[in-house]
């Protein structure tokens, strides 16, 4: 019996946002733009999805007089990415 | 989306996450020429001069090197656009390493005790830990070199030790310094 797959991540996007995430401590919107090669709409409409279910906090604050957005995964989304991962991995094999 | 293009992205941005580096090796030749500078002045203001103000070019060393810092690490941050697990831990073993080296030479000033062996001990820690972190063997060696020298600081006279203080800075700091920024202009080459 295989897991069934977060639909909330089995998105290219969101899922390229999440894995960036899990691979640092915080990152600021323009790094996540450049990394995902999104544009910046769809990238704060995804953002927006992942910090309404929980996965993702974002902080906005100023750096320099500039505003400044900041994003980290939460526990509940590092979780869900662990039992994606797993879940792929499952699927993988059989 | 299949699950071998799911498996693809994920690799795909964990492996462009890696791809900026911080290039601390600008911190180990910064503070490696401000350490060697401020001791061989001491050195000089002391015994050539005969003044008993030498100490002040510690002080005035170490403040433009905090500044230094304080604006590099600045301009990395905005340049990066991310913060890495290991960030917090290197900045939090900076930061621990900068109020014990306040304390010390404070305290060692106002009870006139030579506080060279002990920073240099002290310093071997830190080194040896900022080894640990960035995986970067040189500075671990030069961890050793500065175990050592602040070991044989305890049984020199007094007016040799800024001259073992100057060799461990060069062989356990700069060097290594020198090697890391090498290492970081290969890894920068080949992600670009």
């Amino acid at each position: 019996m295989f897991k069934a797959l977060d639909p909330l991540l089995h998105q290219q996007l969101r899922l390229s946002i999440v894995s960036l995430l899990a691979s640092v401590e915080s990152a600021d919107f323009n790094f996540l733009l450049e990394k995902t090669e999104a544009t910046k709409g769809n990238l704060s409409v995804q953002i927006s999805k992942l910090k309404e279910a929980g996965y993702v906090e974002v902080n906005k604050t100023f750096k320099n007089n500039y505003p400044l957005t900041t994003c980290n995964l939460t526990k509940a989304g590092l979780k869900a990415f662990e039992d994606y991962v797993e879940a792929i991995q499952e699927y993988l094999k059989k | 989306m299949n699950e071998q293009e799911s498996l693809q992205i994920i690799k795909t941005m964990i492996s462009r996450a890696k791809e900026s580096h911080h290039r601390n090796s600008f911190y180990f030749i910064l503070w490696g020429v401000i350490l060697i500078g401020a001791a061989l002045t001491e050195y000089f203001v002391a015994h050539q001069l005969n003044s008993q103000f030498g100490y002040l070019v510690w002080m005035v060393g170490g403040i433009a090197g905090g500044i230094i810092s304080g604006v590099y690490g600045s301009r990395e941050s905005k340049r990066l656009g991310y913060e890495a697990f290991m960030d917090k831990v290197y900045g939090a073993t900076w930061g621990g390493f900068g109020i014990t080296m306040v304390i010390l030479l404070v305290c060692a000033v106002v009870n006139k005790i030579n506080p060279i062996p002990l920073v240099l001990i002290i310093t071997g820690l830190l080194t040896f830990v900022s080894g640990a972190i960035t995986k970067f063997k040189p500075l671990q060696i030069g961890a050793f070199v500065f175990w050592i020298s602040g070991a044989v600081a305890f049984f020199v006279p007094v007016e040799l030790q800024s001259l073992v203080f100057c060799a461990a800075i060069g062989l356990g700091y700069l060097l290594p310094g020198i090697l890391l920024k090498n290492n970081e202009t290969k890894a920068h080459v080949q992600s670009a």
